[in-house]
């Protein structure tokens, strides 16, 4: 949670191609301390948003599932270049970071 | 303190952080309430009765969905997966996995011309049905695609391995 988010937006064809990359630890919660024996407390994203000139395209819900430092691509057609992407998360101790790139 | 002004503090202090939630974008009416059945869906334990309180009818299987995992997942930490569905206005993909201790993965629900197109790194606990239910036009469609796992997503060990990002 430290580094922040990676984020590459580029045209391919008539759609713009977002790939990025976030740092958390997405813990389940049922992972144990190997040293107390105790369950180590989930802690994980579980709200994303990205938008693109400021209108939402994706709106994603996560659960435990979804691997440590989560990737996410998605594809949105009728963007432009130049136009700017944002990536915003919230994790489930009330979190956030957001991140932006344009369109290149 | 005096419980009335305890409790309009407590009241005050709540609708604030949401109103600053809401007003950031971050939280849209309608998520934020502890009744919404996808919040609840993220904790059941058996992929089956969430089927049926997700999707009131049993989806129809889907020809036009595409899910693109490794034939054999080493690390099941990191299962790289594509989702491609080819139904025109796809509304939302939701991601599966049957055979973990939470099987509800993930749900995206795509607007303003983000296409039916999702990838992602799952955290697969053992060898697995992945589902993917695909909503598009009012319908839902669903399919399934079998993962081999060896070493477990639920293993305290990170493997050293896992896919980098590549810019």
């Amino acid at each position: 949670m430290d580094e922040p988010m990676k984020i590459r937006a580029s045209m391919k064809g008539d759609a713009a191609d977002i790939k990025c990359l976030m740092n958390h630890v997405m813990e389940t919660g049922l992972r144990k301390d190997p040293d107390t024996g105790r369950a180590i407390p989930a802690r994980h994203i579980k709200d994303v948003t990205v938008t693109v000139s400021g209108k939402t395209v994706l709106n994603a819900q996560w659960g435990g599932g979804i691997s440590k430092n989560p990737y996410l691509a998605i594809k949105v057609k009728g963007a432009k270049l130049g136009e700017s992407v944002t990536v915003s998360w919230q994790d489930t101790t009330g979190e956030t970071r957001a991140a932006s790139t344009t369109i290149g | 303190m005096n419980r009335q002004r305890r409790s309009i503090l407590k009241a005050a202090f709540s609708s604030i952080t949401l109103g600053v939630a809401l007003s950031s974008g971050l939280l849209k009416p309608g998520q934020a309430t502890a009744s919404d059945p996808w919040r609840k869906a993220f904790q059941s334990k058996t992929p089956d009765a969430l089927m049926n309180t997700l999707f009131q009818a049993q989806p129809a299987v889907g020809s036009d969905i595409r899910i693109r995992v490794p034939d054999l997942a080493e690390n099941g930490s990191v299962v790289p997966i594509e989702i491609v569905s080819e139904y025109p206005n796809t509304e939302s993909i939701v991601v599966m996995v049957d055979n973990n201790p939470f099987p509800l993965a993930a749900k995206f629900d795509f607007h303003n011309n983000a296409q039916g197109y999702v990838s992602t790194r799952l955290r697969v606990a053992e060898s697995s049905n992945i589902r993917v239910i695909v909503r598009a036009e009012g319908r839902v469609h669903s399919v399934s695609k079998w993962l081999n796992v060896t070493i477990s997503g639920c293993d305290p060990i990170e493997s050293p391995f896992a896919p980098k990002f590549e810019g």
